[in-house]
């Protein structure tokens, strides 16, 4: 009666980490890899590159002569600062471009790596008994 | 119902099992165990590899080849093992749902929490209490408690099982330890008994429990490296290049989001909601988004303001500051770098331009008041170069201010007060204070490696409320926390019960601390009185009065905020009123040093309160507060209390009340150890014309004092404040004979140091009595008349060479003239 009562309670705890396994922490590896992937996205600072694709490198700009009109001083200051401000506009378009670009690569390859993980976790559980008996047949069979 | 079944109708109960079998130490053996043994493989391997070719390896070839496949095998084994202990670690923490320290996700059907469960688990083969004390969680809070194994032990052995009629309940939400500690105080009345025993109240019990759970939920959540907010706790690579760069700002400033403090768990317990809220409110107005935050002097003020930190950390704030920097201005680096008004309008003017120009940044001044009065120390006006940013919407800025300061400075500067949203920051209860300490503690703990019971951190947060009035209780009990685990270190302590609080306290402060009376204080108080009367004759029922006073406080029986007694002695001059004073000093404080004194009658004109508390504008510091600072602990005497000015009289109204009061610079002195004595001769006609009727002032007290009321000088309120009003009568002749006696002994006592004897009659007493007091001084002029009359002789006698050692001086009437004879 005991006996039966611990085998019970024993396929009952199997069951239940099973029931785990393959139910809630299946769909909690979608929410570690949602997590990461946003880690990624946080860590190389995509969001804030992309929305800011187009501003000048650090904001760095020069201001525009107050009053415009067409003397030759203010319109050379004009050019100046229009080039100035393209240049550091150019620059911050290259220099993300580049970043963006590391970050990309990066989430693409965990992402990649995603079903890799997906087989792993669902073949945890029968790869750790084959590891355990595996090492035992090695050491007393072989 | 049987816990086994209450157990099984949770889904928890399988992951208790499991945990039943391979608990977290169990679990933590086997990995590291696992991963040492696969390094050690890795390494046989490598060698293997290096070293296979050599002649010793061919030479046992066989041997090798026979263990290459087992110590495969062991790795397999060993990989296989490690990965289990972390797949059970997720399994774990993955149904592990924090009570304490986070959200918590259990949903009704769980029916209980994971630490309830823990008891349940342990006590299915028993019954809860049995439970609750063999659980891992019981274990820990009863070591928290200072409970000893042996005790707990008795008392589980003396506790007999009993298989419960009626379960725990909490009217259908999820079951918490709390309730089954409810649960205990209503149906195990044994464990309630030997918790009283141990001087253990429940919220203690409480207290300790929610500590313990606490402790093992941050420590779970630390490992659950896979939650966002975990994830994101660092900030981007590349975060900088959207801002506009801020050159200047950045000479001057920090970016809150690294400090330490707003990624500490610990820091999230105490509740600032409602105070966040409000500043979202403020910083998403229209226009002058700007928020003041007005509160004691330290750090609280910038706790709410971390708190917000970690909120804009994990985008839980309100859209207008949703992804922005919060940096804080360093004044002091301002203040350094600024050396004249020109440079400093510069820098505040760029730094406010940098603000706008990098659209992402929220300003943070940590106390406004000191960048105005840098400002005017340069010439500089503040409030007019700063107006004009606050009015713009492209600027946000969050200024703390302490409470003091804000009424002086900001509140009438309209201008300024204008353009922010006033916040107060209410300070944190003890209860929070115990929680944020608590939390520290962990950590300290494993720094000092020592152990703090929850009496000693309750004691550390209480300490530090009722010991140290100034600044903020949270900021004093946490340097506390800082300054005594060194301490215990040092003095080879590695568990800190109250008793090393109040011994570190003691130290620290000079004041005895309250709730442990030693043998020799024990009999001090117990004798008050007769010590007191050895002293002071005449005055019995002063002495009572004071004495019971004494008694209450060293027993904790007084109130805890206000000083330790405060009474008003009413009666003519020279009865024993200073002395009864003095007296107290001596034999409660150790030492008339202890006793100081203050004139009433210099505090007359309208800077009186300028000399007691200092004066602002002028920055001297007051007598008061610098006596009080230095000696927190004694008898202040305020001679002639009626001569004082009106705000005088409110001061000590207030410090009578409260406890405590501030200076100039708006630091609070504590006066909770002191005992105030203000005497007053108002009223002695009165107690003249009751005596000389053969009545006793005592029966005629509130005669008396309505008196004294109806002059005007005392206002009912003010007496009214005092812990006692004592008439002191005038001495009658008795009382002055042993007067005279006393000081003519201390007299004779003197002079047996020079090996003389002095002998008088109770005819010299007399004589002493006649010439040597009044109607209206009483015996005050006594100690003059003796020194004047005797003492003079004596030493006349022994310039002249007649008194020399081993004589006697014979003090004698004659003629209505006191002579001395040697003999």
């Amino acid at each position: 009666m005991v006996y039966n009562n611990t085998c019970m309670n024993f396929l009952k705890t199997i069951f239940g980490y099973l029931k785990w396994h393959y139910g809630k922490a299946l769909f909690s590896t979608f929410i570690l890899w949602r997590n990461l992937l946003f880690f990624l996205i946080h860590f190389f600072s995509l969001k804030s590159l992309l929305t800011n694709f187009f501003t000048p490198w650090r904001k760095l700009t020069e201001s525009y002569p107050q009053n415009f009109d067409l003397s030759s001083e203010t319109f050379k200051k004009y050019i100046s600062t229009f080039t100035v401000n393209t240049i550091m506009r150019i620059f911050g378009m290259v220099l993300r471009t580049f970043a963006i670009l590391i970050g990309l690569v990066c989430c693409l390859s965990f992402i990649l790596i995603l079903p890799a993980t997906l087989v792993f976790w669902l073949a945890l559980p029968f790869l750790i008994i084959s590891l355990l008996l595996f090492g035992l047949i090695l050491i007393f069979f072989s | 119902m049987k816990i086994n079944d209450y157990l099984k109708q949770s889904s928890l109960n399988n992951i208790l099992s499991v945990e039943s079998v391979v608990s977290n130490n169990f679990r933590n053996k086997i990995s590291k165990l696992s991963k040492s043994i696969i390094y050690i493989i890795l390494f046989i391997f490598i060698f293997y590899f290096l070293f296979k070719n050599s002649t010793n390896f061919i030479l046992y070839k066989k041997i090798v080849d026979f263990l290459i496949p087992k110590i495969i095998g062991l790795l397999f084994i060993n990989i296989g093992l490690l990965l289990f202990s972390k797949l059970i670690d997720f399994y774990f923490s993955s149904t592990y749902y924090f009570e304490k320290i986070s959200k918590n996700n259990y949903s009704k059907d769980e029916i209980y929490t994971f630490s309830a469960g823990r008891v349940f688990y342990a006590g299915r083969k028993t019954d809860i209490l049995h439970g609750f004390i063999d659980s891992e969680i019981g274990k820990e809070v009863f070591l928290r408690l200072g409970i000893s194994d042996i005790k707990k032990k008795s008392f589980y052995n003396f506790q007999k099982i009993e298989q419960e009629n009626v379960m725990p309940k909490n009217e259908g939400n999820i079951m918490k330890l709390e309730d089954i500690i409810n649960y205990f105080y209503d149906y195990k009345p044994t464990f309630v008994n030997f918790l009283n025993e141990e001087g253990i109240s429940k919220k203690d019990l409480l207290g300790a429990l929610n500590w313990v759970i606490y402790r093992i939920e941050s420590e779970e959540y630390e490992k659950q490296w896979w939650r966002s907010e975990i994830l994101l706790r660092n900030k981007g690579l590349f975060d900088d290049w959207s801002f506009g760069k801020t050159y200047v700002l950045d000479r001057y400033s920090r970016n809150l989001i690294e400090d330490e403090e707003v990624n500490s768990e610990a820091m999230t317990i105490s509740n600032r909601e409602p105070e966040i809220i409000q500043i979202e409110n403020a910083l998403s107005k229209s226009s002058g988004s700007n928020a003041m935050l007005v509160g004691n002097p330290g750090q609280e003020k910038m706790q709410v303001i971390w708190s917000l930190c970690r909120n804009l950390k994990k985008k839980k704030v309100a859209t207008s500051i949703l992804g922005k920097k919060a940096i804080l201005l360093s004044v002091n680096s301002l203040a350094r770098v600024c050396k004249n008004k020109d440079s400093f309008e510069e820098q505040i003017q760029k730094i406010f331009n940098e603000i706008i120009h990098s659209g992402k940044i929220f300003l943070v001044i940590d106390n406004l008041t000191e960048l105005i009065n840098t400002a005017k120390s340069l010439g500089s006006d503040f409030t007019n170069i700063f107006s004009p940013f606050l009015k713009n919407n492209a600027i946000q800025v969050i200024s703390l201010v302490n409470t003091n300061d804000f009424h002086q400075y900001i509140e009438q500067d309209k201008t300024l007060s204008n353009n922010f949203e006033v916040i107060y920051i209410k300070p944190l209860s003890t209860e929070e204070i115990i929680k944020i300490i608590s939390a520290s503690a962990l950590k300290i703990e494993k720094q000092y490696n020592i152990y703090f019971t929850y009496q000693a951190i309750k004691e550390l947060a209480e300490g530090s409320i009722y010991y140290f009035s100034d600044g903020v209780s949270s900021d004093k009990a946490v340097s506390l926390l800082n300054e005594i685990s060194p301490w215990a270190k040092r003095n080879n302590k590695i568990i800190i019960s109250k008793d090393e609080v109040l011994d570190f306290i003691e130290k620290k402060t000079n004041i005895p601390t309250s709730g442990r009376i030693s043998i020799k204080e024990k009999d001090k108080l117990i004798n008050l009185e007769e010590l007191l009367q050895k002293r002071v004759i005449g005055q019995n029922d002063a002495i009572i009065a004071i004495s019971n006073a004494l008694r209450r406080a060293r027993t904790g029986v007084r109130s805890q905020n206000k000083p330790i007694g405060s009474f008003l002695f009413f009666g003519p001059t020279g009865v024993g009123k200073t002395e009864t004073t003095k007296a107290l000093a001596y034999v409660f404080f150790g030492g008339e040093e202890n006793m100081m004194r203050f004139d009433m009658s210099e505090y007359q004109t309208e800077d009186a309160i300028e000399k007691l508390i200092g004066s602002f504008t002028t920055g001297k510091t007051g007598i008061l507060s610098n006596i009080l600072r230095e000696k927190q602990y004694g008898v202040v005497l305020l001679d002639e209390f009626e001569k004082a000015n009106k705000d005088v009289l409110n001061l000590f109204l207030q410090i009578f009340d409260e406890g405590f009061f501030s200076d100039m610079t708006g630091t609070k002195i504590n006066t909770r150890n002191i005992i105030f004595i203000a005497t007053s001769n108002v009223g002695a006609d009165t107690i003249f014309k009751i005596v000389s009727e053969g009545k006793n002032p005592k029966d005629f007290q509130d005669e008396i004092i309505a008196n004294i009321v109806s002059r005007g000088l005392f206002k009912p309120e003010l007496i009214n404040r005092f812990d006692g009003t004592i008439i002191f009568k005038p001495l009658e002749h008795d009382d002055l004979s042993k007067i005279a006696n006393l000081m003519l002994k201390k007299v004779s006592e003197r002079i047996l140091e020079k090996g003389l004897s002095m002998e008088y009659s109770d005819e010299v007493v007399e004589y002493i009595i006649t010439n040597g007091t009044n109607k209206v001084f009483g015996a005050r002029p006594m100690n003059r008349f003796i020194q004047d009359s005797i003492e003079a002789q004596i030493a006349k006698l022994i310039i002249s060479g007649e008194a020399v050692s081993g004589k006697i001086i014979k003090f004698i009437v004659k003629n209505d003239d006191l002579l001395a004879e040697i003999i």
